[in-house]
């Protein structure tokens, strides 16, 4: 039988993936003075997401991955529930991996993260396309997918630094 | 099975536990699936959604904003101090020039009106406008827009010109409570119906993401060339007429691109503007912009 600190400390430490995640969606969308520092805090909130679904899978799961997905539409103004369809699908695909791959091999995940990173750029080039019935460039695609496997290195440092520090096992 | 894992199975009963899986995963592609057909069939129901999402969210973004607004006034405010002294002489030249510029504005204003009144010109001047500040630069690598800290409340309504200093910017296209979305000139779906000053030529202004905005639909024959003016021809009822948009950056056979004068990097305040375009339905019978009792709406 949990005590009230013990579920309290419980609560707050499983909210720390989500509030991350949230901070990144909400920082991205932030005005900057560069284009490319913008382009550059985009691809961290996916990579935050897949992250989190591989280190705290009992708390970081499906719906917290829709979720952020539309946030990411609602910000966006594009076709409301593509990043959410988006987000899930690396959710599914990063879950079927046998437990414990992605934790130990990071060359791994990373091409894995490729992998998705790209799957997830087609998936809002396809429905950009539809939506203005013509294909739509591909560059601005590949240079996001390319960015966001470019910095994943540095984002899953910074955030298993935070894991080990705040949250810990759950 | 963790806390976390026992918590979550606690809602189905104890016969489908083992399907959780399976059922969440149904769960959230109906889900989708829904949503992508409301996209479809009724894509107003989820207009107001995002109204409604992005107006919840509105307290978070500017408390994520803050820190950097904070810094970016310091900074500014260092950078101000080091050429004080040239502003003000340079601004004390501009003054005495502006206040000659005043007089004979006044003279051609009284002038104007006399005319008008001779000739019963329904004036389309706009008829109230209001600053805002950009909130976030919300967009993908296809939808470039912004959203504002003025809405509904603050008498934004759709379709409101968005201007920058140096031209036209956008228009809005998604009006909450508290805010309101601007959909930008570097947008795909943007398209905006400007002439060519110089020979009066039309086209429709098409946004084109990072690349140069085109021009569509200039007559086969256009004598377009580069450094010629763009300026919105006023059709379609959303643009006046003869507002700047920007210049012909560069000509490749049937293929024109422009050079926009208000960019959309580095936005920071917007001023969105209510025309009064005569004819259009609704136009006029729109309650007028308030001027937001906003810090950036203060002369």
């Amino acid at each position: 039988m949990q005590t009230l600190p013990q579920k309290l400390d419980f609560t707050l430490r499983a909210a720390l993936p989500p509030i991350m995640t949230l901070f990144f969606i909400l920082f991205a969308a932030m005005p900057m003075s560069w284009a490319f520092l913008s382009d550059l805090v985009t691809p961290l909130a996916f990579a935050s997401v897949c992250f989190w679904v591989i280190y705290t899978p009992e708390i970081f799961g499906a719906r917290w991955s829709f979720f952020f997905g539309l946030i990411q539409d609602v910000l966006a103004g594009g076709v409301f529930g593509v990043t959410a369809l988006a987000y899930l699908l690396a959710e599914r695909v990063l879950r079927h991996q046998p437990p414990h791959l992605l934790q130990q091999s990071f060359g791994i995940f990373w091409l894995l993260y490729a992998l998705l990173a790209v799957c997830a750029g087609l998936i809002q080039w396809g429905a950009a396309s539809l939506l203005l019935r013509d294909f739509a460039a591909i560059e601005p695609v590949t240079l996001r997918a390319a960015l966001g496997i470019g910095i994943f290195p540095g984002v899953v440092f910074i955030l298993s630094q935070f894991q080990r520090a705040f949250i810990g096992r759950i | 099975m963790s806390p976390a894992a026992r918590k979550k199975s606690l809602f189905l009963p104890s016969t489908l536990r083992p399907f959780a899986p399976q059922i969440s995963l149904l769960g959230f592609a109906s889900l989708i699936l829904l949503i992508l057909t409301l996209n479809v069939f009724f894509p107003q129901v989820l207009v107001t959604m995002r109204v409604g999402l992005i107006d919840l969210l509105t307290p978070l973004l500017q408390l994520v904003g803050a820190p950097g607004d904070m810094l970016g006034n310091t900074s500014m405010n260092f950078k101000d101090i080091g050429r004080l002294r040239e502003e003000n002489e340079s601004m004390r030249k501009e003054i005495a020039e502006l206040k000659s510029w005043r007089d004979a504005a006044t003279q051609l204003a009284q002038e104007n009106k006399e005319l008008k009144a001779l000739l019963k010109y329904k004036d389309d001047s706009a008829i109230s406008f209001l600053t805002a500040r950009v909130l976030a630069r919300a967009g993908g690598d296809f939808t470039k827009s912004v959203i504002v800290t003025a809405g509904a409340r603050d008498g934004v309504i759709k379709d409101m010109v968005a201007l920058t200093e140096d031209g036209v910017i956008g228009r809005v296209i998604e009006v909450g409570e508290w805010s309101a979305r601007v959909l930008l000139m570097n947008d795909f779906s943007f398209r905006l119906p400007v002439l060519i000053e110089d020979t009066k030529e039309q086209a429709i202004l098409t946004g084109a993401g990072e690349e140069a905005p085109r021009l569509l639909y200039l007559p086969i024959d256009a004598n377009v060339k580069p450094g010629m003016q763009i300026l919105t021809s006023g059709h379609g009822g959303i643009f006046p007429p003869y507002l700047p948009v920007g210049r012909v950056a560069e000509v490749k056979g049937r293929e024109v691109f422009a050079a926009p004068y208000a960019t959309p990097e580095r936005l920071q305040i917007v001023r969105l503007v209510q025309y009064n375009i005569p004819g259009v339905t609704g136009k006029a019978e729109n309650k007028p912009a308030e001027p937001a009792a906003t810090p950036e709406n203060k002369p």
